[in-house]
């Protein structure tokens, strides 16, 4: 037995400065240089930074506010946090790589906020700006292969048991060679108990009758807001487009039609009555053009009832990418 | 086998020894049991108490232990075990868990300076733990994977045969003693699972119903992981028999 006792372990109380001496680790954000913001959600601020042990590799930061709680960072946060680490062993080509997560310490602790550096790999460019760049009209193969995409991302999260919630171009990576990857997702409790950083508004345009009309809800809800997406692809416009809860709602029954009053949900505050008979429309003059097997999925998404509606793995069996080989 | 029956009786003596003076042991060699000891104390599942040795040794895998106040970086890595594992416990508790276990007898902490610069060392560690680890907080459960082949071997044997032998306790005992060492973090779950229990099963003289009729080069745990080789098994359960011979460690 050795009679040394270096460590303070031996002498109660430890004191705060021998854990006080961790000011090099916790400077974690020093590792990486910020250069620019590059997007401003709104729960985060994501910054272009080079990562300065890597050779300067670019990356991209986002900041994300956690409020402690009296017994530290919160529960949610942490398991959701150790959960994308989680996914991240599965490195699935249609998830942005999440490459690290570090926080600012100490100073930050007093008054009871930790900030959170997610750090990401660096994406070209949203799928916002690139329609929005987009010279015309993309190719029925680019759009086939953007839509695979994004359905693969989406059940490779339902497959573990997350739900995106906000699927939308802004929250859809797209690489220099033209694949997608799903970005934003896997925080919703630790947003949910944040006040927001920015003012930005939330798009309702991508979300689903059961979200608008407050019920509870599943992975269904990604099903909607990719349909949305994909019919996007072949327009470049938003095919949903209002301002509040309610006229989005009607935005969507003028397309799909009012559902019948048996479908409609119970112990909601809206009744089925309070909207027109809106007939459905045929999804066909909305998206003129459009492959009919694409036409045939998407109409399967676009389904009132979230039990009816196709699953993602449904739609990545579909005819429309088993007929012909993906390119 | 005398070897083997030896770490059996040093296996009941190490409980024995349990009500350890944490002031006393030199640097970290008390870590672990202070763990186990607060772990229990809070009401925490095993597998919650064994992540949490866990989170210990990957932290000091990473870090210099003259650094950091042992004992202040094993309570906050029972509080980040419980929160992954979905058992939280007061800060407030934990802190008092861990200052009584270190201080027999003290009665509890009041709500004064110590207290509050305990709590606040407590807090700021588990943001160091958890950034050390980089949040990678999923520690696959040996337990898991020893209950299941528990479950599983009972039934290759006569009833009366597996009550007269404290196999299951045996083997969780040498498992739950293995998280005292840091070799545990080089192997897999189930492998671990697996010399815990043919540990076991030598240190008991059983060997397993209708192994003899299997091919030379098959191991009757075959059936549950297929690639781990027979010399490695005996690599983790000598690294477990290890545990029992472990002097502290200088510092
Ligand atoms: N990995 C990345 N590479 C490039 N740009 C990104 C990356 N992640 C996010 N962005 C940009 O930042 C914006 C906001 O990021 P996001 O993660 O969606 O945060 P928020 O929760 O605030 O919406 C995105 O819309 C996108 O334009
Ligand atoms: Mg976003």
């Amino acid at each position: 037995m050795s009679a040394t006792s270096g460590s303070s372990s031996s002498q109660s109380p430890p004191v705060m400065a021998s854990i006080g001496d961790v000011g090099a680790l916790f400077q974690t954000a020093k590792k990486y240089e910020e250069l620019n913001v590059i997007g401003t959600g709104a729960y985060g601020t994501v910054y272009k930074a080079r990562d300065l042990h890597n050779g300067g590799q670019i990356v991209a930061m986002k900041k994300v506010k956690v409020a402690l709680t009296e017994d530290g960072i919160p529960l949610s946060t942490l398991r959701e946090i150790a959960l994308l680490r989680q996914l991240e062993a599965y490195r699935h080509p249609n998830i942005v790589r999440l490459l690290d997560v570090c926080h600012g310490g100490q100073s930050l602790e007093r008054d009871h906020q930790l900030i959170l550096f997610l750090v990401f790999e660096h994406v070209e460019q949203d799928l916002d700006s690139y329609l929005k760049r987009a010279p015309g009209p993309l190719s029925e193969n680019r759009i086939r292969s953007m839509s695979y995409d994004i359905l693969s991302g989406v059940d490779f999260l339902h497959s573990h048991r997350i739900v995106h919630r906000d699927l939308k171009p802004h929250n859809l990576l797209v690489t220099s060679t033209g694949r997608v990857k799903l970005a934003d997702f896997g925080l919703a409790k630790t947003y949910d108990t944040e006040m927001k950083l920015t003012s930005v508004v939330v798009t309702l345009w991508y979300r689903p009758p059961e979200v608008l009309l407050g019920i509870s809800y599943n992975t269904a809800v990604d099903v909607w807001s990719c349909a949305c997406v994909l019919a996007q692809l072949h327009t470049r416009a938003p095919l949903l487009q209002a301002d509040c809860d309610s006229q989005q709602l009607h935005c969507i029954f003028r397309l799909i039609g009012r559902p019948p009053r048996h479908e409609w949900p119970e112990n909601v505050a809206i009744v089925a009555d309070s909207f027109p008979d809106y007939p459905p429309q045929d999804l066909a003059d909305v998206l003129p053009r459009i492959h009919p097997h694409a036409l045939d999925m998407i109409k399967g998404m676009l389904v009132f009832d979230p039990a009816k509606r196709l699953t993602a793995l449904d739609c990545l069996e579909h005819p429309y990418f088993t007929e012909e080989p993906l390119k | 086998m005398k070897d083997v029956i030896d770490v059996m009786a040093l296996q009941s003596n190490r409980r024995e020894r349990r009500l350890v003076d944490y002031r006393g042991g030199p640097g970290h060699s008390l870590a672990t049991n202070f763990i186990f000891e607060c772990g229990i104390k809070l009401g925490l599942q095993p597998a919650t108490v064994a992540t949490a040795a866990i989170f210990y040794h990957k932290f000091f895998k990473e870090a210099d232990k003259n650094d950091y106040d042992c004992y202040v970086i094993c309570t906050s890595c029972l509080c980040a075990a419980g929160k992954s594992r979905d058992e939280p416990v007061r800060l407030r508790d934990a802190v008092n868990v861990a200052h009584n276990s270190i201080n027999r007898g003290a009665g509890p902490l009041e709500l004064g300076e110590e207290y509050w610069s305990w709590r606040g060392a407590v807090a700021q560690a588990e943001l160091l733990v958890l950034r050390l680890l980089g949040f990678n907080l999923d520690a696959p459960s040996p337990h898991r994977y020893l209950l299941h082949y528990l479950r599983s071997l009972q039934e290759w044997f006569p009833a009366s045969q597996w009550r007269s032998a404290p196999i299951a306790r045996t083997a969780m005992g040498f498992l739950q003693d293995f998280h005292h060492s840091s070799s545990i973090l080089e192997y897999r779950a189930p492998h671990i699972a697996v010399a815990c229990l043919t540990l076991a099963l030598h240190v008991l003289g059983v060997s397993v119903p209708l192994a003899a009729t299997l091919d030379d080069d098959a191991a009757w745990y075959s059936v549950f992981t297929k690639d781990l080789q027979k010399e490695k098994n005996w690599e983790i359960m000598e690294k477990i028999m290890q545990v029992y011979s472990k002097e502290p460690e200088p510092i």
